[in-house]
């Protein structure tokens, strides 16, 4: 094939020498460098003669003449009529760099976990748990019974993996370690996930108890350069680990990220042989691998006959358990629920980014599309002279199509330049770190490769065949106007943008609204000046108790220090406690139910001023409290009272134990205002671990956080001291949705801005083109007014159609977004009214400008000629 | 003829030509001057040079010697002309003239 290009190209006098040289080179290099490489080379070599001195001189290309000519009357053209070609080309650039960076942003959200070999077989069995027929929890976790008794009922399931959290601080040689995602993993998880260890032995690493293997970051972090094989980290200042691998830290885009995995046989050791086979513990990520022949939706069907038969119908009646299996590679869209590893994406916003993506770059195709067409009718003369000297249709057609090329091509580039400029400041944008290097993202670069192309096909063909398609006759006659259909056509292209921009203007409003509804809403809790410490862990209680009293003691002798408590979870966290099968002491067990506990100090309520509706707070002196508890609202109405008053004193039954209720504490956002109010169980532990809540002056913010550093030191010695601000971290809950709406909002703005170049550029035309129609009028005696109104009509009536369309449309798409929250605005007429305004003075300004300036000229002028 | 001046490149596929005598075709060129100047150049420029060089007169030009690794295609073999063979007698002297002219102390300290 490359000796047939180069023979239609060569000088043949040339031509067998080079010819024969390469293929002696080709020879050559095949012994040396294998098949694939030579034949690059060779590729490469023969590209290397296509230059004109090869060139065979005798035969006249018909193409290269082609070509020439019309990249010049390409360019006569654009550089005629700078402020068209500029208007498309900018608005077509603008199009194609918001469409790209949503496209990837997208491209990057879809494709998670693809570094992990068998990811098409690879499934998570997520967990729902039921109570009385309603849905109560979803886990994406699930029961570590879960996955070792489908492996071993199913012969489907080739096999299964473990993992469970961990909550730990290490120590080398006294220096302590901060971890983050420290999990118990099953000996086979290397094997399992196709992960191969940097160091250590896949197979082997996670075998037998406290044996561990770290990330390659962690391991750089507490070794430096050493090898870390064989050396021993302390765990929480009591258990010896063996370090016996290390991995490569995990890609950005994928569900899970560890910077430590114990093997799964400690934890076994920890707490008993069981663990690996109960049903009433959800801390368990299960990952079940599937032949590959076997369908996963045909085999989760059997899933429910089955655990009817495991745990006996009556129970699976009431409390039933659901096993779902996810595909590896979707965990990242689909999941989000508790117990993921690291937060997850969402699918919806996903989904609706891309829609963005879409209409800005259709806007910019259908801005392409307008003006040149609009155009046609000043080309309409040349498309005649040339055809009466001969042109064909054909060449015709090539040449337009040149020109759509050319400008997609300029386009194109501009857009590039632009994605690459403001995409660092994207990335910020989007909270996610998007990579453009090349076999990374190779299936983004074939995909805008598609976009290109797409988009050539789309705003090159139709204007090719109409601008080709003039008859010679009528257009020299100088009797041509354009045709109904062509204008209807535009006209149904212009409406189509200003629905788009229509809907996104609805859309950014309604998200800027949402979220200042939830960050207005009164949470039910006071966290401003609160800083939050995770407590230190000690092997032992009693050791911890001696050091937590000192630092208690400090605390309260600190006179820049307001209070504090603690607590196992804070407002803005998950309380991590689930706990099922709590009743009534009257109530049967089979009408029990799942609450989220949190244990804590006895001031808690008070230190984060929640609101007692009945009864009582705790009260240390007492000396009883541990056998009381606390209910918040919800939880009373899932316990089955009407009335808050009546709960007080009932008994409770809570994991065997008789609990009484003293008290109902009002509902507040304990997780996050997005969320319905959760029930909630309040216990008293005076020495609870998890956090400690300090009220300090925010006065001196650094003073504040150094004095406590050292109240620490004293207390806990080198233990981490790991801290954050507690209105900070619960304003972070909203992360996704602030940056969702400023996302839409720049979309937004872009789609606009180029709706609204195209509106300038066809309405600066089609006024050119009525300028004498203008004339006659003004010698006839129009008023500017009715000028301007005459003029300007057109174009709002193409407005008004398109938002009377896109107001059901823009309702639709974002009630389906606000479904997704328990608590939101609602859709009344002046979120559609107000952007309605909006696009309506845009478009009006925009038409307005150019109407303007041709009432305004003299009829003198624009009558005089001809 | 646009001057006889000879550019580098050209005075290597020229000398190279030279060396080779008999077997002067594009490859051998290309893995001549490979190994005597450690100049790697692609076998486009190497035929690029020597049409350059066959238009200025300076080469010749014949088909001969096919081999089967050639796909039993023929070599273009070259051969220094009279004027080739000037050109680079009068590159030479010019070299050598310009090298006499320099005082041995220009070239002392380097």
């Amino acid at each position: 094939m490359t000796s047939r290009m180069l023979e239609s190209f060569c000088n043949p006098s040339i031509l067998e020498g080079i010819l024969g040289d390469l293929e002696e080179s080709y020879f050559e290099n095949r012994t040396q460098k294998g098949k694939l490489r030579s034949a690059l080379i060779h590729l490469l070599q023969v590209v290397g003669f296509l230059r004109p001195r090869f060139k065979n001189r005798s035969k006249h290309s018909n193409i290269e003449t082609m070509l020439k000519n019309y990249i010049i009357a390409t360019i006569r053209n654009l550089s005629k009529h700078k402020f068209y070609a500029s208007v498309n080309i900018f608005g077509l650039a603008v199009g194609m760099a918001a469409g790209f960076m949503i496209l990837q942003y997208v491209y990057q959200e879809l494709t998670y976990d693809q570094f992990i070999e068998d990811k098409a077989n690879i499934y998570r069995v997520q967990t729902n748990r039921y109570n009385q027929g309603t849905l109560s929890t979803q886990w994406a976790a699930g029961a570590a019974g879960a996955g070792y008794y489908l492996h071993q009922d199913f012969p489907e399931i080739v096999s299964f993996v473990n993992l469970t959290a961990s909550r730990a601080q290490i120590s080398y040689d006294n220096d302590y370690f901060e971890l983050n995602n420290p999990y118990y993993a099953g000996d086979n998880f290397f094997e399992f996930f196709s992960i191969p260890l940097i160091r250590g032995v896949d197979s082997t690493a996670l075998m037998d108890q406290m044996k561990e293997v770290l990330s390659e970051s962690l391991a750089q972090k507490i070794f430096g350069d050493e090898d870390p094989i064989g050396k021993v980290l302390k765990q929480n200042d009591a258990e010896d680990y063996e370090v016996t691998g290390v991995f490569a830290d995990f890609p950005e885009r994928s569900h899970m990220k560890f910077d430590l995995l114990y093997s799964f046989d400690s934890f076994v050791y920890f707490t008993s042989e069981d663990s690996r086979t109960e049903w009433n513990w959800d801390g368990f990520l299960n990952y079940v691998k599937l032949h590959p022949e076997v369908n996963p939706d045909e085999l989760s069907t059997k899933f429910d006959p089955w655990m009817d038969e495991l745990r006996g119908e009556e129970e699976q009646a009431n409390f039933r358990i659901e096993l779902i299996l996810q595909p590896l590679t979707k965990i990242h869209l689909i999941s989000n629920y508790r117990g993921e590893i690291k937060p997850t994406g969402d699918e919806k916003t996903t989904y609706f980014l891309l829609i963005i993506g879409l209409f800005v770059l259709f806007i910019a195709w259908i801005n392409y599309i307008n003006l040149t067409t609009a155009r046609a009718l000043s080309r309409a003369k040349e498309v005649g002279i040339r055809k009466v000297l001969g042109s064909h249709r054909t060449q015709l057609i090539g040449q337009f199509l040149f020109e759509s090329f050319f400008l997609n091509l300029v386009s194109f580039v501009l857009a590039t330049l632009f994605v690459v400029l403001v995409f660092p400041s994207f990335n910020d944008f989007v909270g996610r770190s998007i990579s453009y290097s090349w076999p990374d993202a190779s299936i983004f670069w074939i995909g805008l490769a598609g976009v290109f192309v797409f988009g050539l096909i789309v705003s090159g063909f139709y204007p090719a065949f109409v601008l080709s398609n003039f008859k010679p006759i009528t257009v020299l006659k100088g009797k041509f106007a354009s045709s109904a259909s062509g204008n209807n056509l535009r006209r149904g292209l212009v409406t189509f943008q200003f629905l788009a921009s229509v809907i996104l203007i609805t859309g950014t409003f309604v998200v800027y609204k949402q979220m200042n509804f939830l960050q207005s809403q009164d949470l039910g809790v006071t966290i401003d000046q609160t800083m939050v410490i995770k407590t230190p862990i000690y092997q032992s209680d009693s050791v911890m108790a001696i050091k937590d009293e000192v630092f208690k003691n400090l605390l309260n002798s600190d006179p820049a220090i307001q209070g504090f408590t603690t607590s196992s979870s804070v407002p803005g966290r998950t309380p991590n406690w689930n706990a099922g099968g709590i009743r009534l002491l009257t109530q049967d067990e089979s009408e029990s139910n799942q609450y989220r506990v949190l244990a804590s100090n006895a001031n808690f309520l008070d230190f984060y001023d929640l609101e007692i509706v009945p009864g009582r707070s705790f009260d240390d002196s007492f000396g009883t409290e541990e056998s009381n508890v606390l209910f918040n609202e919800a939880a009373i109405k899932q316990i089955g009272f009407e009335e808050a008053q009546e709960a007080i004193n009932q008994k409770i039954i809570f994991w065997g134990d008789t609990f009484n209720i003293v008290g109902v504490v009002k509902n507040y956002r304990q997780e996050s205002p997005k969320q319905a109010y959760d029930p909630l169980i309040f216990r008293y532990f005076p020495s609870t671990s998890g956090f400690y809540s300090v009220k300090i002056s925010t006065n001196n913010m650094r003073e504040s956080i150094d004095g406590m550093q050292s109240h620490w030191e004293s207390a806990f010695g080198n233990k981490v001291f790991d801290f954050f601000f507690l209105d900070d971290y619960y304003y972070e809950q909203y992360q996704s949705e602030v940056q969702f709406g400023s996302i839409f909002g720049l979309f937004a703005i872009l789609a606009i801005l180029v709706a609204c170049l195209g509106l300038f550029g066809l309405a600066s035309y089609i006024t050119s083109l009525r300028s004498k129609e203008v004339g006659v009028r003004k010698v006839l005696g129009a008023s500017l007014n009715q000028l301007l109104r005459l003029l300007t009509w057109d174009f709002v009536k193409l407005v008004v159609f398109s938002i009377i369309i896109a107001a059901p449309l823009s309702w639709w798409l974002m009630k389906n977004w606000l479904d997704d929250f328990e608590n939101r605005i609602q859709l009344g007429l002046g979120i559609f009214l107000i952007p309605a305004l909006i696009i309506m003075l845009i478009a009006v300004l925009t038409v307005a400008f150019h109407t303007f300036k041709t009432a305004r000229l003299n009829p003198a002028e624009t009558l005089h000629d001809e | 003829m646009k001057g006889t001046n000879l550019g580098e490149l050209e005075e290597l596929v020229m000398l190279s030509v030279g060396i080779l005598y008999d077997d002067a075709y594009g490859l051998a060129i290309q893995k001549e001057i490979k190994e005597r100047c450690k100049r790697s150049i692609t076998i486009s420029t190497v035929h690029s040079v020597t049409s350059r060089l066959e238009e200025k007169g300076y080469l010749s030009a014949r088909y001969d010697g096919a081999t089967p690794e050639r796909g039993g295609r023929r070599k273009r073999l070259f051969r220094l002309t009279a004027a080739g063979q000037a050109a680079i007698v009068k590159m030479r002297n010019m070299r050598e003239e310009m090298w006499s002219a320099i005082p041995n102390a220009a070239l002392v300290n380097g």
